[in-house]
């Protein structure tokens, strides 16, 4: 038997906490607009329920977030372009050595359960810059290839690559920073 | 002859690498580089952290946690 109304609408709401975590996390700095972005989401998940079988899955929701997600970037330009890609000379010396000691974060297989690790995670992301954490949440928490993140965005694909190597760079500083484990 | 690279041009690489597979020169000053900088040997695998983790997150059935 088909869900009725009042069932979807309770089973989208029972999504949003976990849509609006998702939104924030993809966001970074822009995480204000995630609100928005999940209403928008939920919004068109009503429209296209209809045509959907069975019930409302979180990878079908997720389908949709993505495209809202990429909806308001399209729409809000990011105010520091050149400022990402153009920064970064501070990360090496004059001889092209580290500028700085890369300390060792410890064992690989329990740093990700570790106390802390996903707060500070969280903390480091909100402080990229806009453009920066833009090609690095496409590419690492979406999983697109570097062609679809420059195409999304509208990046060359050069400095897609520039802007990943420098939000690398720059997450691990901040991540051993606050971890005391510079 | 395999020129030699610094840390800048290893990370470069070691980021390069993630996106697709370099080429055997490439590679190959690469490993050489590694093998005697511990600096970029940890860079290397905190970048692989930072690949697992964020990976993590956009899976459907993980639970991010609270932003």
């Amino acid at each position: 038997m088909p869900a009725t109304t009042p069932d979807i609408e309770l089973h989208l709401a029972e999504h949003r906490p976990w849509l609006l975590r998702q939104a924030r996390w993809r966001l970074g700095a822009e995480a204000s607009a995630a609100d928005d972005v999940v209403q928008e989401t939920l919004i068109a998940a009503w429209s296209g329920v209809a045509n959907l079988r069975g019930e409302p899955t979180r990878g079908w929701l997720a389908g949709i977030l993505r495209h809202k997600v990429a909806d308001h970037w399209r729409r809000v330009p990011p105010t520091d372009s050149s400022d990402s890609i153009e920064c970064g000379g501070e990360d090496f010396d004059e001889t092209g050595h580290w500028a700085f000691k890369v300390a060792d974060w410890g064992d690989p297989e329990k740093i990700l359960e570790a106390e802390g690790f996903w707060g500070i995670l969280n903390l480091c992301s909100k402080i990229m810059p806009v453009a920066m954490y833009r090609v690095f949440s496409l590419r690492e928490i979406d999983g697109l290839s570097v062609s679809e993140v420059c195409t999304t965005l509208g990046v060359s694909e050069s400095n897609c690559h520039v802007l990943l190597h420098r939000a690398r760079i720059r997450l691990r500083g901040c991540i051993g920073s606050k971890w005391g484990r510079g | 002859m395999i020129g030699l690279i610094k840390c800048q041009e290893a990370s470069r690489r070691l980021s390069r690498q993630l996106e697709e597979p370099l080429g055997p020169r490439q590679k190959l000053a690469l490993t050489a580089h590694l093998a005697i900088c511990s600096h970029c040997r940890r860079f290397s695998r905190q970048v692989r952290i930072l690949r697992k983790a964020f990976r993590r997150l956009g899976k459907d059935d993980f639970e991010a946690p609270k932003p």
